[in-house]
């Protein structure tokens, strides 16, 4: 009996055509993406990786995409940041079109994730999302 | 282009509720759900009239109900409810009745006797919080702290607020998110319902209305976004609408409830409730978190089915509305009018008052519900107003081929009488006429909690009225459930026949009954 109020933020879906970056899978020498709880053999990882307040979901220094196989697991490596801290948000593709679809409200309709601690509750910040970058020896978590 | 180099940011995952939440200010010391656990728990052991509030442990059956009287030979069908009936884990209880998980009833009327069956609606809340053994997920008035990441209105989803099979696919509705499915057969939940691709998770109201024809209309609204949906009597999405209501979000849009259905229009009260998240985070349930403004109009909207941007708006004095009986249309020298009944209460303690209240054992006044009818004058923009008020009523139902037409009757579970520990219960049925405003009534005495009551049609009548009515009552005296079944033209004389469970169950909120002939 009742309905709720919900509040609704903004999707922020760049649509870059940057081309001189790309996910790695791994590499060495590179902090890497722990990302678990993927839906297995479904569309594709999206990732973008801010390196400041200021710039978080407006300008990504680096971004991917890496088709979902078999595994719910995937590692990607995160190179050539200079930033001491970064924040990583993704989500996953479930059609294809390169954005994360919403309904009407805008509520996702597809899985995302975020690194750090992102809230219960809202989107991802800045201060939820962010972890230590250079120097990082641990992979970095996102769990779908 | 490249698809890996085709970038795209992630999310800004668009969530409810939204930033600002803190869960680190509620006082620890305040009305916890603890101390609602071990109050109710003291106050339900000297109150038999309570029990139905401890809620339900487990999913029940039992294949043949005893039975009281003659049930009428052609009375043959599923009667489904659906109320908010889990309300503790571990050492925790709900500060509010609507927070419970939706368990739905069925009683199936056939050859054999009467069967039931009750399961608890399988969410995605539900199955979260059996596995933990505790509430995981914020609740409606309990300010639960989030112990998963609530990615949509269905993460808090408790589908426990009305059932209805349409189609042959039965349906546990709640009001902010999906309807859930059941399976026909066993109760089984299929999962969340979604009409059309990219309106997962969106609002499906608790209230949709089946018009003769089979039609089934309903709608959604969060703030001022509505939405309207048509599924067709075969079972499919006919049509879907968005509308942005012309309202001022501090004052309206918090508790949009019910609806009615005429041959051509949709009308939607709105009263001027708003919900404040923040509040209810904080553990600070209560007036000012489901705020009622008390200096503003109720508002009702009636839009034409076919194009609802094309909607009026009505004000009629401060009130609180849930529910609505009926409306329909009638030409008169000005213009086309709608005239719609629905219960009205200008006391608004119910909401964060009452239902809280109730969830520790304690009886607080809900104020008078009362029925009214207004008219609306499409053309010059009036409404007139015609209150009923000899008693309180709610959950008003009519003869089901008369929704959207001119029907002359409403049933209403009633009380004209206080009972000192059942006052939260209504106590007697009565059939309005709504044009006369006199009643017949049946009181089932003072052991009884009385609950909605249906009007299921005789095979092969056209009359109105021409059937039985149906509905569930809790005996406090012999801690037990019946269903009630009254020929609806003298329900004076009392039921003619009455139908036990084993057991009790929780109150319900709503339901219907799909007649067996009509099966798909």
């Amino acid at each position: 009996m009742k309905t709720f109020a919900f509040v609704l933020s903004a999707i922020a879906v760049l649509a870059l055509t940057a081309t001189d970056v790309k996910a790695q899978s791994a590499a060495s020498d590179c902090p890497v993406l722990q990302v678990t709880g993927l839906k297995p053999d479904s569309g594709m990882l999206m990732l973008a990786v801010y390196d400041s307040r200021e710039s978080f979901f407006k300008k990504p220094v680096w971004v991917g995409g890496q088709p979902v196989g078999a595994s719910s697991t995937m590692q990607v490596s995160v190179c050539n940041v200079s930033a001491d801290e970064i924040a990583v948000t993704a989500f996953q593709d479930m059609n294809g079109n390169q954005k994360l679809d919403t309904n009407p409200l805008g509520i996702p309709t597809e899985p995302y994730a975020a690194s750090g601690k992102p809230s219960m509750f809202g989107a991802p910040t800045w201060n939820d999302t962010k972890v230590a970058y250079k120097g990082a020896t641990a992979p970095i978590a996102i769990k779908f | 282009m490249n698809r890996r180099s085709f970038l795209s940011s992630a999310t800004s995952a668009a969530l409810i509720g939204a930033g600002g939440l803190s869960f680190l200010t509620r006082d620890a010391e305040a009305n916890t759900p603890s101390i609602f656990k071990s109050e109710f728990a003291a106050a339900a052991a000297n109150n038999p009239y309570l029990t139905p509030y401890r809620g339900a442990t487990s999913d029940l059956y039992c294949e043949a109900l005893t039975i009281e009287g003659k049930l009428p030979a052609a009375l043959r069908g599923r009667f489904y409810r659906n109320g908010p009936s889990k309300f503790e884990r571990g050492s925790e209880r709900y500060q509010h009745w609507f927070d419970g998980d939706g368990m739905v009833q069925q009683f199936s009327f056939s050859d054999k006797g009467v069967s039931h069956r009750g399961r608890f609606v399988n969410t995605n809340k539900f199955k979260a919080e059996a596995e933990a053994g505790e509430f995981v997920v914020p609740a409606f008035g309990t300010g639960i702290r989030p112990k998963q990441r609530i990615t949509g209105p269905d993460s808090m989803n408790t589908a426990n607020t009305n059932a209805i099979e349409h189609a042959g696919r039965v349906f546990a509705m709640w009001e902010g998110g999906s309807a859930f499915e059941m399976d026909r057969d066993t109760l089984e939940t299929k999962g969340a319902v979604t009409w059309k691709p990219g309106w997962e998770q969106m609002p499906f109201s608790a209230h949709p209305k089946l018009d003769p024809q089979g039609n089934l209309w309903n709608f959604g609204s969060a703030g001022n976004a509505f939405f309207v949906y048509h599924i067709d009597p075969t079972g499919k999405l006919a049509n879907t609408q968005i509308a942005k209501l012309p309202i001022d979000r501090k004052t309206y849009g918090g508790m949009n409830h019910d609806m009615a259905v005429t041959e051509r229009f949709i009308i939607v009260p709105m009263p001027p409730v708003t919900i404040h998240f923040d509040l209810i985070a904080q553990g600070k349930f209560g007036a000012e978190a489901a705020k009622v403004h008390k200096d503003a109009p109720l508002k009702i909207w009636v839009a034409p089915k076919d194009d609802v941007s094309k909607a009026q708006i009505f004000e009629l004095p401060h009130e609180m509305v849930f529910h609505v009986g009926n409306a329909y249309e009638r030409t008169s020298a000005s213009g086309t009018e709608i005239v719609m009944n629905y219960v009205g209460s200008r006391n608004d303690n119910f909401l964060a008052g009452a239902a809280v209240a109730i969830m520790r054992g304690a009886l607080e006044n809900a104020g008078e519900s009362q029925m009214r009818t207004v008219t609306m004058n499409l053309a010059t923009g009036k409404a007139s107003l015609t209150t009923f008020d000899d008693g309180s009523e709610e959950f008003p139902r009519l003869d089901p081929r008369f929704i959207g037409k001119a029907a002359k009757h409403v049933v209403t579970p009633t009380s004209w009488r206080k009972r000192p520990n059942a006052d939260f219960g209504f106590h007697a049925l009565q059939v309005r006429d709504v044009e006369s405003g006199k009643t017949t009534r049946f009181d089932y005495g003072d052991d009884f909690i009385v609950e909605e009551h249906l009007v299921i049609a005789r095979p092969g009548s056209t009359r109105e009225l021409d059937g039985w009515i149906i509905g569930t009552a809790f005996n406090a005296k012999q801690q037990k459930t019946c269903v009630s079944v009254f020929d609806a033209q003298n329900i004076a004389n009392g039921p003619v026949a009455r139908v036990w469970l084993p057991y009790w169950l929780p109150l319900g909120f709503h339901g219907n009954f799909t007649p067996i002939q009509n099966q798909t």
